[in-house]
């Protein structure tokens, strides 16, 4: 996983939080089955790299802060590597040049370009190896704040509030990220490390080529002899000294390139600048092998450690926190889709239902009754009682013709079970049974809950279903009345 | 598409198809109606994985008119091999006419090569006039499985089983309304027997179904924790200059704080039930659909029924107390004889005794932390200017309160079938789940509960984190999802 990964992995999982989380896995399931992964058996790393390449692709047209930040990030490092080199070209020039008449100071040079650089890295390392934290935090403190009004800067005023939550949510889920930070911070400064030595590499080597540059050494203090200061400088040149024999200071160069500034000429007789250039110059490769081995080669290793470093924490990221989890789980399992394409939408409403009033007849008169589908016989009684008319056997309906089963009743009771909802050959039934009985004969349906065994009066619901169902018929003479259960 | 697998749900009308159908393929929009009719077109609800259409699930119009359409299948004699064809030719034969409408629909997916589910109501007894639609379906010569939708209180499910089963390779009973997960999945294992020819087919659906329940799971406690979490870490500030001046903000931002907190909760119901797949009714019919909470949040009832119980809570500030006590003890060498326990301990458990019947928060006096912070309340103070806050909710209670509801609300939510309509209904009746939890999970809890309020400004990651990683555990209880290890 890159840097830009991480960042737009942060940003997606911000602006998905909101969202459905089953349009989400619809979403995301078809981007990586698009992409034909076998996502079961990927890693959880290269399936979110996967998942927002495809999702940079879905939308190129939308501004991934994570290409933007690395490509901040790539600016700031081509800035500071510029500044390093015109740097380390300006204090290498300056100190080879800013002598005046006076040879170049060999202990001044080491001291400003070798020494502090030195100390420099002594300090970084003292932040990285031990618990430093308040020295460095303040730095760290500058660093995050520049890093934020940068990506305030880039994200410009349109998107500076998503922008300013990203960065926050960043910052209070860089426990998850800890180790990944100081390599980036370090790989940067050391860019400018490397840069500014290469810079003052090139100044130097330039004057000694193109310019004749004289060296010397001095000191104040009687017991610094030439020979203690050879032992110095070839303790300081001891690990190139197998590799580059020339660049290790002789005592004969040291002894005859002892200058005093008091009387601005060299000690050793004989010695003057323009005479023996061999031997005023001579120090130009012990100070080229120094800068390279304690200005850039420390630098260079820590660019390519913290590179490495930085690379290899990107690819740990354990990406195990909840949220991830989550996301990696919906991007590697199934996404199942059961529902209709498109939603039924509500039940339509049902018309009025305008039922005629009960239709009233003459008392006892007779009655033919009918059972309708399995409706049982052994209420005809009780309904024929309940319907003022006298006892009549029940009929079925599946048995003789309508109009010989009704015979000259007056009125006609249907037995039906209300639990069985009207209909069609309801209907139709009902309307073969006026066809039979012809207009004006009462034709009452009786509703019964046989559901409990013993047939009783049915629930409100069942009788408002059958007086809707039934008004449809337009039939003045039909009633439907629920069946009354002996007291 | 066209060579997926399918499965007919028929039956007489207002037998619970729809309902079979909506909860077997989650769809609350599937039409229900106690009037029968209501379905008057074949709908299809493809099973997709990966937008792979597995099998497909066929809700059909309900039979009307069996008895003459098996009269009309009977008027030739015909043999067993050829009633197949007498069936289709029943359906084309009735084309373009306005008979025996609702038979043709229901038939076409069948002689189509769908398998047959036929549903009929087990709360209702078993009647002879049902026997032309099973014969009907009988002549089609297609698979089929009945389903006693049980859906009432009465039971007649004995009788139907000795009539179905002699129609019917298998009989399986389900309750569209009240159905489990586990016997959904059950359900679906069966239509491996009915087609034993796609037990892949089968056996995938099933595989992905489990992994969905449990990604809804997982998505559902994060929602709950990111609900606990920010309820917990909620806070709400306002600058007075004098006593009057505090007096008139007070009751607004003390009603906005807690307003603001039956928000959060409204709002992270809303999404559970947008999880499970029950939104859109509920949006269809705004108004009419919404919860019913019996209880507000902050309602007396709500805090006597729920959350922990005052031994628990004095118990868990007791050990809070100590263990911060514990951390006194442990800096001076042991040379305060525990003195530090003790007394820590003695203050946890007071201050919750305290706390206990604080069902509001409170607005507070505050000052800012820090250098900066020390720096503007002087310039506050100079300017005669005082900063005041209300919470985070300082009750021990109302996280527990609150996790409560929300896995109350849970529980409802992913039992809840998407045949059933209405409002989710959050009851008081039910006592609490949190007060049963062990031990070591309450003082787990507590403790994430104590870290969220101390960094309720910023609350690290981790924190929400390590809540969501309990809260799931805790739903993996309450759901359990079939074939997965029981939770630890």
């Amino acid at each position: 996983m890159k840097l830009a990964d991480l960042i737009d992995l942060e940003a997606q999982l911000a602006r998905d939080r909101e969202a459905d989380p089953a349009s989400l896995g619809a979403r995301d399931r078809a981007l990586l089955i698009g992409a034909r992964a076998d996502t079961a058996e990927v890693p959880r790393q290269e399936l979110l790299s996967r998942w927002l390449a495809a999702l940079r692709d879905r939308e190129p047209g939308r501004a991934w802060p994570g290409q933007r930040v690395e490509g901040a990030l790539r600016t700031t490092r081509a800035l500071l590597v510029l500044a390093g080199l015109a740097l380390g070209w300006a204090a290498s020039t300056a100190l080879l040049r800013g002598g005046g008449p006076h040879p170049v100071n060999v202990w001044d040079f080491l001291l400003a370009l070798v020494g502090v650089q030195l100390v420099l890295l002594a300090l970084l390392l003292a932040s990285f190896f031990l618990p430093l934290a308040t020295a460095g935090a303040p730095l760290a403190g500058l660093v995050r704040g520049g890093v934020a009004a940068l990506v305030r800067r880039l994200a410009g005023p349109a998107r500076s509030a998503e922008w300013r939550a990203l960065w926050h949510r960043l910052r209070s889920r860089r426990s998850l990220y800890h180790h990944v930070e100081p390599w980036l911070l370090l790989g940067t400064t050391q860019a400018f490390g490397v840069a500014f030595n290469v810079g003052a590499l090139v100044a130097f080597l330039r004057l000694v080529t193109f310019s004749d540059l004289s060296f010397a050494w001095s000191t104040t203090l009687l017991d610094l002899d030439a020979r203690t200061f050879q032992s110095l400088a070839r303790a300081i040149a001891a690990p190139w000294a197998t590799l580059w024999p020339d660049a290790v200071p002789t005592l004969d160069l040291v002894e005859r390139t002892r200058y005093s500034h008091l009387e601005s000429a060299y000690l050793w007789p004989g010695v003057g600048r323009a005479a023996r250039p061999e031997a005023v110059g001579g120090w130009w490769p012990f100070l080229a092998a120094a800068l390279a081995c304690y200005g850039l080669a420390p630098r260079l290793a820590l660019l390519a450690l913290s590179s490495w470093r930085a690379r290899r924490a990107l690819r740990r990221l354990p990406l195990d926190d909840a949220e991830v989890a989550r996301v990696a789980r919906r991007l590697a399992e199934p996404h199942v889709e059961t529902r209709a394409p498109t939603p039924e939408g509500a039940v339509p409403l049902a018309p009025d239902a305008r039922l005629p009033a009960s239709p009233t007849h003459a008392p006892a008169a007779r009655a033919a009754i009918l059972r309708w589908r399995d409706a049982p016989a052994s209420v005809a009684s009780a309904v024929a009682r309940q319907a003022s008319c006298a006892s009549a056997e029940p009929a079925s309906v599946n048995g003789a013709p309508l109009g010989q089963a009704i015979g000259e009743a007056e009125v006609v009771i249907v037995l039906a079970e209300s639990w069985e909802a009207p209909d069609k050959a309801t209907l139709r039934f009902l309307r073969d049974l006026r066809a039979a009985a012809g207009p004006g004969r009462h034709v009452i349906v009786v509703l019964l809950d046989t559901a409990a065994g013993t047939p009783r009066a049915p629930g409100g619901e069942e009788l408002r279903i059958w007086r809707e169902q039934l008004a449809a018929l337009e039939d003045p003479w039909l009633a439907v009345e629920p069946y009354a259960e002996a007291s | 598409m066209n060579e997926a697998p399918r499965f007919a749900v028929v039956g007489r009308v207002n037998k619970g198809k729809s309902s079979v159908v909506a909860t077997l393929a989650e769809d609350d929009s599937v039409r229900i109606d106690p009037r029968p009719g209501t379905t008057a077109e074949v709908r299809e609800y493809p099973v997709q994985v990966d937008g792979r259409t597995l099998f497909v699930l066929v809700d059909t119009p309900g039979f009307e008119e069996a008895d003459r359409a098996l009269a009309w299948l009977r008027e030739h004699d015909v043999s067993a091999a050829e009633r197949p064809a007498r069936v289709a030719e029943l359906v084309r034969a009735h084309e373009g006419t306005g008979d025996l409408v609702e038979e043709r629909r229901l038939l076409a997916p069948i002689l189509a090569g769908a398998s047959v589910l036929y549903v009929v109501d087990g709360t209702k007894p078993f009647r002879r006039n049902y026997e032309a639609e099973m014969e009907i379906l009988r002549w089609t010569g297609r698979p089929g499985m009945a389903l006693v939708n049980r859906i009432g209180e009465e039971d007649h499910a004995a009788e139907w089983h000795r009539a179905l089963g002699q129609y019917f390779a298998l009989v399986r009973d389900f309750d569209a309304f009240s159905v489990t997960f586990e016997e959904r999945l059950a359900l679906l294992g069966a239509f491996r027997e009915l087609r034993p020819d796609l037990r892949p087919v089968f056996d995938e659906a099933l595989t992905a179904l489990g992994a969905q329940r449990r990604r809804r799971r997982a998505e559902a406690a994060a929602e709950i924790a990111r609900l606990v979490a920010g309820a917990l870490c909620h806070f709400e500030e306002l600058s007075a200059t004098d006593e009057e001046d505090l007096a008139r903000q007070r009751d607004r931002v003390e009603r906005s704080f807690h307003d603001e907190l039956r928000r959060m909760e409204e709002r992270s119901r809303a999404r559970v039930e947008r999880i499970y797949g029950h939104a859109e009714a509920r949006f269809e019919t705004e108004g009419l659909d919404r919860p019913v909470f019996e209880q507000d949040l902050f309602a007396e009832e709500t805090w006597r029924t729920l959350g922990l119980s005052p031994p628990q809570l004095v118990a868990a500030g007791a050990v809070a107390g100590a263990a911060i006590g514990g951390t006194v003890d442990a800096l001076v060498g042991g040379a305060s004889i525990l003195a530090g326990t003790v007394l820590g301990g003695a203050a946890g458990a007071g201050t919750a005794l305290w706390s206990l019947g604080s069902r509001f928060a409170r607005v507070r006096q505050v000052s800012a932390g820090g250098v900066a912070g020390s720096l503007l309340g002087a310039q506050r103070w100079w300017a005669g200017e005082r900063r005041f806050r209300i919470g985070p909710h300082a009750s021990p209670n109302f996280p527990w309160v609150l996790l409560d509801r929300a896995l109350l609300h849970y529980d409802a939510v992913a039992r809840r079938t998407h045949a059933r309509r209405g409002a989710i209904a959050v009851g008081g009746e039910r006592a609490g789940i949190v007060s049963g939890f062990a031990r070591g999970e309450r003082g787990e809890l507590d403790r994430l509960f104590h870290a969220l309020r101390r960094a309720f400004e910023d609350p690290p990651r981790g924190l929400r984190d390590d809540l969501e990683r309990a809260v799931e555990r805790i739903l993996a209880r309450i759901d359990p999802v079939p074939g997965e290890p029981p939770p630890g």
